[in-house]
């Protein structure tokens, strides 16, 4: 999105301009309630979280500098807040997790390597279409909620939300290098999940 | 040049799409995917995984919440929150 008319929405915002306040919650509520649900437990609670975040914004606006972008701004304080939501859910392990040197895989880290080659199946075709008409939408949700929370923060980011590499690693504050392990492991599990989900519905 | 294993361009795929490879590995990968069935069905999979999750993305405002929200704009311009 472009950020100078973000910028213009935030001096507008300071002001007490509704209607730069309702184009940014157009533009961004539905993530918000969307990212937070992945931290917390249900739907209500989700919103709730979301809510927090848009008064701590309105709290916080005069203190904005455009150093970071509003959207990361934004991202930043819904995730440290469903976080600590959702740990008082005691449903999540800490975010602190990520090993504090950044660069390092967290203890998640030991996954089998894949397959070998020549077990792949091709995915053209009429699975593909199947998966990208939405038929495994439930079982991806599912999948992307077991994930340790630094994986599941991130894929939802970066692939639900469409968050820029850079976007990720400013709102989660974690390395380049630890923000692409993370995405790559949440993805694999994903592709897996599909996988075996592609191999039960075919002998059906 | 070292050939470029399996289960090493598998380690690689998402920096591969995200573009943060050298370009020796980048050429590594291509070189590989170039002659190995099995690994360029892998990365087409892990393309479609990602459409699909990002097919998760949806859903526009329930116009309750929009309301509310506003309503809680306006209280915060009159500086009734604290």
């Amino acid at each position: 999105m472009d950020s100078l008319r973000e910028l213009d929405l935030v001096e507008a915002l300071k002001v007490g301009d509704e209607q730069a306040f309702a184009t940014l919650v157009d533009r961004y509520h539905g993530s918000l309630v969307r990212v937070a649900r992945m931290y917390v437990r249900d739907g209500a609670t989700a919103e709730e979280v979301a809510q927090e975040t848009w008064l701590a914004v309105l709290a916080g606006i005069d203190r904005f500098e455009a150093r970071s972008s509003v959207k990361t701004w934004l991202f930043r304080i819904l995730t440290n807040r469903a976080k600590t939501r959702g740990e008082r859910e005691a449903r999540s392990i800490p975010f602190s997790s990520i090993s504090p040197d950044g660069d390092r895989p967290a203890a998640e880290a030991d996954e089998p390597i894949e397959l070998t080659p020549g077990t792949w199946r091709s995915w053209e075709g009429d699975p593909e279409e199947r998966l990208l008409a939405g038929e495994a939408r439930e079982l991806i949700l599912a999948t992307i909620e077991t994930l340790p929370p630094a994986q599941r923060a991130t894929i939802t980011l970066r692939d639900i939300e469409g968050l820029s590499a850079e976007e990720v690693c400013n709102v989660l504050e974690v390395s380049d290098t630890n923000q692409r392990v993370l995405l790559h492991r949440a993805r694999s599990t994903v592709r897996r999940a599909l996988e075996r989900y592609l191999g039960e519905t075919e002998n059906d | 040049m070292n050939r470029l294993r399996c289960e090493e361009l598998i380690g690689l795929v998402t920096d591969y799409f995200d573009d943060a490879l050298s370009a020796e590995q980048r050429h590594g990968v291509e070189e590989h995917l170039a002659v190995c069935r099995g690994c360029k069905q892998h990365v087409a999979q892990m393309r479609v995984t990602i459409r699909a999750v990002q097919g998760l993305r949806e859903e526009s405002l329930p116009p309750p919440t929009r309301e509310e929200l506003l309503e809680l704009f306006r209280e915060w311009r009159r500086g009734e929150l604290k």
